[in-house]
């Protein structure tokens, strides 16, 4: 396993370069945006963060690299085992640094932002981002690079109709605004509590699904 | 050390069913055509595909079943697979050093210097030979007791092929009790490197012989129609129709030239095994 670490994470200094462009781009979000720019700095980072660790299988699978991988000291459910580690290790990291960066940039700026909410607002955005990319990984590692980047376009596209049909439902349905009106009372009582709760509950399962689904692996 | 016991793989075209062993000390080779099913019996041993029925077991385990620590006592080379381009044999020493416990870094680096291969640029730089070099180097690196090479000198130039070939040897002679099994297109690198040759033809073996038998036993017979009509074919593996009548393939070669004196018979090389035996069996 210490091996796979090692090739993964000679494999991320590589990208070095989108960690600093990441790392600017959510900084100006700030500066530009503000409050909200915390949303779309992590966002952002996280996202291109995940999109680099993505690569890292890309680069194993690319030419069948996989079956040579899978001669070294290891079995399949380790190797699975350990990309997924790496993908909440990645959205942990930069979800840290993003709050860190943010918390720092509230005190600069003298912001009225609680460091609760502050948590909330980026725990949230961190288990989505594990959400997509956690399904994406699965699908990748089982079928391989060209067919993820379809299951993710699906995915987005899902995420989309979701959206969509919020927007859809609260305003031409009798049921929707009630629904709304129910959240929104939640998220004022419990704060983002219920939101990451939820959430919370949908990254075990895809932790759990994703990691025996991505089994067999494609070579 | 290797027991593959009637392993099958069912595809719409194509059945695998084989049987054999590799045992200590031994070097085994597989030989046939492209689509013979080699490189699908090189998986389902390297456990890298679920077979539709069989059992087989290396190190006395089954391979379904081996631990992280009997897996470091493999090493495999692929003809299309490997370490991602990017990566410099330096980066690889690291992934080597940090996965199996009997690999020795600077070992390492130096028989890749012996090798004249460049420690800090990427894969993607390195010649087809060099790759082919750094590959066994690699599958040499950590002390393992047995080797699966398949096609490990595809594409190589005759003097490379014969420094990779040493190279092996070398290992082999370095400790005993290891074993090899590896495939090849060039037929003369297994009859200078293998004990034994298994000859794969459509999913099925069609013929395990070792090398000495058939340097020893095994001919060609070239015969004209009138003559194809008169030997005795009992002891005749394969014939062809050529040109200038047949060409047989037997391990009888000593009766045939007590026998048969007037005919013209030459000892058997494995290209000869391929030809004769893939294409169609005596009439």
């Amino acid at each position: 396993m210490k091996g796979l670490w090692l090739k993964d994470w000679l494999l991320l200094k590589a990208q070095w370069l989108a960690a600093v462009i990441t790392g600017v781009l959510a900084w100006g979000a700030m500066l530009v945006f503000r409050q909200t720019g915390i949303v779309v700095g992590m966002g952002i980072a996280s996202l291109t963060m995940s999109l680099v660790m993505l690569a890292t299988v890309s680069a194993d699978q690319a030419s069948h690299g996989l079956s040579f991988i899978l001669t070294l000291p290891i079995t399949a459910r380790q190797y699975v085992a350990q990309k997924f580690a790496l993908l909440l290790a990645v959205i942990g990291t930069t979800t840290l640094a993003m709050m860190a960066l943010a918390l720092g940039y509230r005190v600069y700026a003298h912001w009225a932002l609680a460091p609760s909410t502050l948590l909330g607002i980026c725990g949230s955005l961190a288990l989505v981002i594990f959400l997509i990319l956690g399904v994406t990984l699965s699908y990748q590692l089982r079928y391989g690079a060209e067919r993820a980047q379809v299951a993710m376009s699906l995915l987005g596209g899902v995420v989309a109709l979701l959206i969509g049909g919020g927007i859809a439902a609260v305003r031409y349905t009798t049921w929707g605004p009630k629904m709304w009106a129910r959240l929104l009372s939640d998220y004022t009582t419990h704060g983002g509590l219920t939101v990451v709760a939820v959430l919370g509950l949908l990254a075990v399962i895809v932790w759990l699904g994703g990691r025996h689904f991505a089994r067999p692996l494609a070579q | 050390m290797l027991n593959v016991d009637q392993l099958q793989q069912h595809y719409p075209n194509f059945d695998l069913n084989v049987s054999f062993t590799v045992e200590a000390d031994e070097i085994v080779g597989l030989i046939g055509r492209n689509g013979a099913g080699k490189s699908t019996t090189f998986k389902a041993i390297l456990n890298l595909l679920a077979p539709d029925a069989g059992n087989i077991t290396l190190f006395d385990q089954p391979v379904t079943t081996l631990t992280p620590e009997a897996k470091a006592r493999i090493g495999a080379t692929f003809p299309e697979s490997f370490f991602a381009d990017s990566f410099t044999l330096q980066d690889i020493g690291r992934i080597l050093q940090a996965s199996y416990s009997g690999f020795v870094l600077a070992t390492f680096f130096a028989n890749c210097q012996a090798q004249h291969l460049p420690l800090n640029k990427p894969l993607k730089a390195f010649s087809t030979g060099m790759k082919a070099k750094a590959k066994l180097l690699v599958a040499m690196s950590h002390e393992a007791d047995f080797l699966l090479l398949d096609e490990p000198t595809s594409g190589l130039d005759v003097l490379v092929r014969q420094e990779v070939l040493a190279m092996l040897q070398d290992y082999l002679d370095a400790k005993a009790g290891r074993a090899v099994l590896l495939s090849s297109h060039i037929s003369t690198d297994l009859e200078t490197l293998c004990d034994r040759i298994l000859l794969l033809d459509a999913g099925q073996i069609r013929l395990a012989v070792t090398v000495d038998e058939l340097q020893t036993h095994f001919g060609v017979l070239k015969l004209n129609a009138a003559q194809y009509a008169q030997v005795k074919t009992e002891h005749l593996l394969a014939a062809k129709p050529r040109a200038f009548g047949y060409q047989a393939l037997t391990d009888q070669r000593q009766f045939y030239q007590e026998n048969y004196p007037q005919l013209v018979i030459e000892p058997a090389t494995l290209d000869d095994l391929l030809v004769l035996l893939t294409e169609e069996d005596v009439e």
